[in-house]
């Protein structure tokens, strides 16, 4: 188990690495200065450029930022003048990781409600009915139903506050927004799982120890439909925190969604590099992070690996 | 009065191509104590007929008709008692299932849920009808893994299925079939998913068990060996119906029914170092989609006749306890049971 996770932060390294590389070089490549604004001298730009070392020869330069990021340190804003990326990304995520795990929270409750919901039901109807709103859900973007709901419940029912506040009123709708895609999603697998579970031949063997209704799908049936769940749910922790960049600028939330967009508008090359790095890095770290949970419910993986 | 009797049992699935009659008006009856074998080619409906008595039909079975005496009250879901009744009945067969009455599966690898340790799997059962305290159902736990011959009990109890090898947890599924001291417990081909040395272990304990503690057996198998080292009787099936009944003894010596006399010469044909295989027999087990109105084993039966085809033999006696169901031995009374059996067929033809 020790030496799979070591391999696997091996590995997370060295995609690392590659995704450093390439967001410095594609940042250079970008036309235009960060500082080229329409009243700037050519003087004033070029004593800029040297102040930031983009004066440099580009390997020079890639070399410094290697070295800085070595240190922890991912450098100072160009358009925010003394303000570091540590300090951009301190500030701005806890407010995007809070909201990303409550909205993975809510939907892990009731994708999961929702998906046992779908295959015990005896009405068609029902499942039926569930699984093409989830369907439906899948493919609308987190954006888009921002959007809606913030007009509809912001705006035309006034019931609900359209800019943040922090308040837990200010919570609901971005939170609804990105929870209803997870939660189809959720729901869905669930479902399919669950319902491949029930027919299992363990659950008769349940049934023949007159066990409860509950606990046969509680535990039993439950607790191995999950497996697949657990598998995707890292990637899915990841994309909730990363995914909800634009919302945040939609219901206007200082997380760091909203300092990317800002960066990439601006051209502020240490500002996207850090931010695409620190995603980066929780991605592969939710990823490895999901493997070992699921090693944890699945027994049966633990053995595999170890070998 | 017998432990377990059963009355004119019908079961039936709804599939896609039609109704499939599992199991046809099967009556039996076993007393305390009692070793009773059900052989029969594969398809025959053992399975499905004791899965009935457990209540454990997959969704599209039903039991149609017939009365299931266990333990003195009739736990058949049509019965008077629970045919309106139907959370009734599963609240009742809740409580006597893995109680009083419990079932060993076939397969250990796939009855046995992965993903739970193996004490909690052993444990379950205890707490829910023995209502005692973790601990004490943990004990008692312990105890039966030694008792069904599991090494280092105590370790073992916190591993996952995957940890043992087909054996034991053929032994594990054993010893939750036992975890409560049921009245009957049903065992449906315990052995055969298991190689030849471990199917002798696991027989030995399994007769060591009815010796020891008050419980009768019903053994499902393919195979007449496990029943003549087990059993006191045997019923053997075919195509959802009893065609004969009797002890050992009758069935081995004095074999009656066509299909019977087939199934110990293939044994006997047999090269006894091979696998013994009931299929032997020529020809194919019937499809029960497409069933004449007569004696299912006829277009395999070399001693057919032509009453055989449209019409179903009665069952006849011999001796105490053997019978068997075929026209030879009901001649005598092809009159009243054509008469009979028309009338019902008419009957139904018009309603
Ligand atoms: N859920 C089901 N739906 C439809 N048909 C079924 C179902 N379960 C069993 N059957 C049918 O019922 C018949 C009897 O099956 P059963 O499992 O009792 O056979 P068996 O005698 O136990 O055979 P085996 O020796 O292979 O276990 C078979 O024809 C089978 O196809
Ligand atoms: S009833 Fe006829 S077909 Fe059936 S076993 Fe007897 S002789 Fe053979
Ligand atoms: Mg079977």
């Amino acid at each position: 188990m020790v030496k799979y996770i070591m391999k696997r932060l091996g590995m997370g390294l060295v995609t690392m690495f590659f995704l450093i590389t390439i967001t410095f070089f594609l940042t250079r490549i970008m036309p235009g200065s960060p500082f080229e604004t329409e009243n700037i001298t050519p003087t004033m730009l070029a004593a800029m450029e040297e102040n930031y070392g983009l004066d440099k020869p580009i390997d020079q330069q890639y070399l410094m930022y290697i070295k800085e990021l070595l240190h922890g340190n991912l450098g100072v804003s160009y358009k925010k003048t003394g303000v570091s990326v540590n300090r951009l990304i301190s500030t701005g995520f806890p407010v995007t990781l809070k909201l990303g795990l409550i909205s993975f929270a809510v939907a892990l409750v009731i994708g999961i409600m929702i998906g046992i919901w779908m295959s015990v039901t005896r009405k068609n109807s029902v499942r039926g009915g569930l699984l093409t709103a989830s369907t439906l859900f899948i493919s609308v973007p987190n954006f888009v139903l921002a959007i809606v709901l913030m007009l509809f419940f912001g705006v035309k029912l006034n019931w609900l506050p359209v800019l943040w506040t922090g308040s837990f009123k200010s919570y609901i709708l971005p939170v609804t927004a990105l929870a209803v895609y997870p939660i189809a999603e959720i729901s869905r697998l669930v479902h399919s799982s669950f319902s491949e579970a029930i027919n299992q031949d363990f659950v008769v063997m349940a049934n023949s120890k007159g066990l409860g209704k509950a606990r046969v799908h509680l535990v039993h049936i439950l607790k191995n439909a999950l497996i697949p769940l657990v598998t995707v749910a890292g990637p899915m922790i990841a994309f909730q925190i990363t995914g909800s960049f634009v919302v945040e600028n939609i219901f206007t939330i200082p997380g760091i969604g909203k300092e990317f967009v800002n960066s990439v508008n601006n051209r502020d090359y240490t500002v996207i590099m850090g931010l695409t790095i620190f995603v980066g890095g929780i991605i592969i770290i939710a990823n490895l992070l999901s493997d070992i949970s699921c090693a944890l419910v699945d027994p049966r993986i633990k053995l595999d690996k170890s070998k | 009065m017998p432990l377990l009797e059963i009355k004119n049992l019908s079961v039936q699935f709804q599939t896609r191509h039609g109704i499939v009659n599992a199991v046809r008006d099967v009556n039996f009856s076993l007393e305390k104590g009692e070793l009773l074998g059900i052989v029969g080619e594969s398809g025959s409906g053992k399975s499905v007929g004791m899965l009935a008595v457990m209540g454990l039909l997959a969704g599209n079975g039903r039991i149609t008709e017939g009365e299931i005496w266990f333990n003195g009250r009739n736990i058949s879901p049509v019965a008077e008692e629970f045919k309106n009744d139907p959370k009734g009945y599963d609240r009742y067969m809740k409580q006597i299932r893995g109680k009083d009455l419990s079932m060993i599966f076939q397969d250990p690898m796939t009855y046995l849920n992965p993903v739970l340790k193996i004490g909690t799997q052993i444990t379950e059962g205890i707490i829910k009808h023995e209502k005692c305290s973790k601990q004490e159902a943990k004990k008692r736990a312990i105890a039966l893994m030694q008792q069904v011959g599991i090494p280092s009990a105590e370790e073992r109890f916190s591993q996952y299925p995957f940890e043992f090898s087909g054996g034991m947890r053929q032994r594990i599924v054993i010893a939750i079939a036992l975890s409560c001291n049921p009245k009957l417990i049903i065992a449906d081909e315990p052995t055969t998913a298991l190689d030849v040395t471990v199917q002798a272990q696991i027989i030995d304990l399994l007769k060591a068990i009815v010796k020891e503690q008050d419980t009768s057996i019903i053994m499902i198998t393919h195979d007449l060996g496990v029943v003549a080292k087990m059993c006191n009787s045997v019923n053997i099936m075919y195509a959802g119906k009893v065609v004969e009944h009797g002890t050992i003894d009758d069935i081995f010596y004095r074999p009656q029914h066509p299909y019977t006399k087939g199934l110990l010469n293939s044994v006997k044909t047999h090269d006894s170092t091979k696998r013994q295989s009931l299929s032997s027999i020529p020809g194919t087990p019937p499809d029960l989609l497409k069933l004449n109105t007569g004696c299912a084993f006829m277009p395999r039966c070399r001693e057919a006749m032509k009453i055989c085809k449209d019409y179903l033999p009665e069952a006849a006696s011999f001796g105490e306890e053997q019978y068997a169901s075929c026209w030879h031995y009901c001649k005598e009374h092809a009159d009243r049971i054509v008469s009979k059996q028309s009338e019902r067929m008419m009957s139904e033809e018009v309603s």
